[in-house]
């Protein structure tokens, strides 16, 4: 459910205090920005996507009806603002062949990720998560880095709860494909040809 | 077994490492940008626009056209709008007393007249409508 605080200021907005929105701007607009960022991997781009979907809230927002969390209602309409931003700008599709993950692959991964240093490898894991699919790589910062449970991924996204799982799932693995390919070459380094 | 450790190893790495990236900043006149457009949206909700002729007047208007209208096509005389005779006397100081007895418009010109100004009244429905929804 929205917070006290939040349904307190929507409904003096509501009301006509217009100022009151700032309240809102400035506790949700680093999650809409991570989002709009993480899906259109373009700064100035999900700035403009996060100016729209404040205004959009900010013109709907009598249609809260508070039922959800403000932050999902916010979500799902930043996640939908973005993807119409994205097909107006038909990004590129990657494909990728998903093989079964092996327990020995994920260890040998996140090895040699332990012994590269904490900036580095925040920026090999950004590089390769923006390598995913616009859909799967939303799908995993939603639930991931802004820690949405299923259900609200679900409210956000209108994907049925097997699909999202399928999804899910197979975003990790492409994910991890990807990583091991980027991280390739310290993998042979440390333990020989394969 | 094996399915599900994978899935809980998998479902772990990816929790740790994503939640370590270091995302983007957004720019610190984010708020106050956003805000003015707000204030802009706000006025004009908070002034709502108010026709200078109401819409009762303007039904009002079109049924007196229908009518008359209707009565042009239905009048059997030659003019609708002759002008009944008044004492015009007093005119003659002006010269004027021939000109009024002499004003008719004949029933053709009367329904071109009254088409014409139905024509600009639909018009200015849609360009009222056209305008108002470039300014939403």
């Amino acid at each position: 459910m929205t917070t006290t605080k939040d349904q307190l200021y929507i409904n003096k907005v509501i009301n006509g205090d217009a100022s009151a929105f700032a309240y809102l701007v400035d506790t949700y607009k680093n999650m809409v920005f991570s989002l709009a960022y993480k899906m259109t991997k373009n700064k100035e781009e999900a700035e403009e996507v996060s100016q729209d979907t404040f205004i959009k809230a900010f013109k709907n927002l009598s249609n809260f009806k508070g039922d959800s969390k403000f932050s999902t209602w916010l979500y799902r309409i930043c996640y939908h603002t973005t993807l119409d931003a994205i097909k107006k700008n038909k990004k590129n599709n990657y494909t990728f062949e998903i093989n079964e993950v092996t327990y020995n692959q994920i260890q040998s991964v996140e090895t040699i990720l332990q012994g590269i240093e904490r900036k580095e490898r925040s920026v090999i894991m950004d590089k390769c998560l923006m390598k995913l699919p616009d859909e799967e790589r939303s799908i995993l910062w939603m639930f991931y880095y802004d820690e949405l449970s299923l259900k609200e991924i679900i409210e956000v996204t209108n994907l049925s709860e097997a699909n999202l799982k399928v999804k899910l799932h197979r975003a990790r693995k492409k994910l991890l494909t990807i990583v091991e390919k980027n991280i390739e070459p310290e993998m042979i380094e440390n333990y020989g040809r394969k | 077994m094996g399915e599900n450790k994978h899935i809980k190893e998998l479902d772990d790495f990816s929790k740790k490492y994503i939640k370590d990236i270091d995302t983007e900043k957004l720019s610190p006149e984010f708020t106050s940008e956003l805000m003015k457009k707000i204030q802009v949206l706000n006025v004009y909700k908070v002034q709502p626009f108010t026709p200078l002729i109401s819409k009762k007047v303007w039904f009002l208007i079109g049924l007196l056209l229908v009518a008359i209208l209707s009565i042009s096509f239905n009048s059997n005389e030659e003019s609708i709008l002759s002008v009944p005779e008044l004492d015009v006397t007093f005119l003659n100081k002006f010269q004027l007393s021939n000109l009024i007895e002499s004003v008719s418009i004949s029933n053709t010109t009367f329904s071109i007249i009254c088409l014409f100004g139905l024509m600009i009244f639909i018009q200015f429905i849609y360009l009222k409508k056209y305008f108002e929804s470039r300014i939403h």
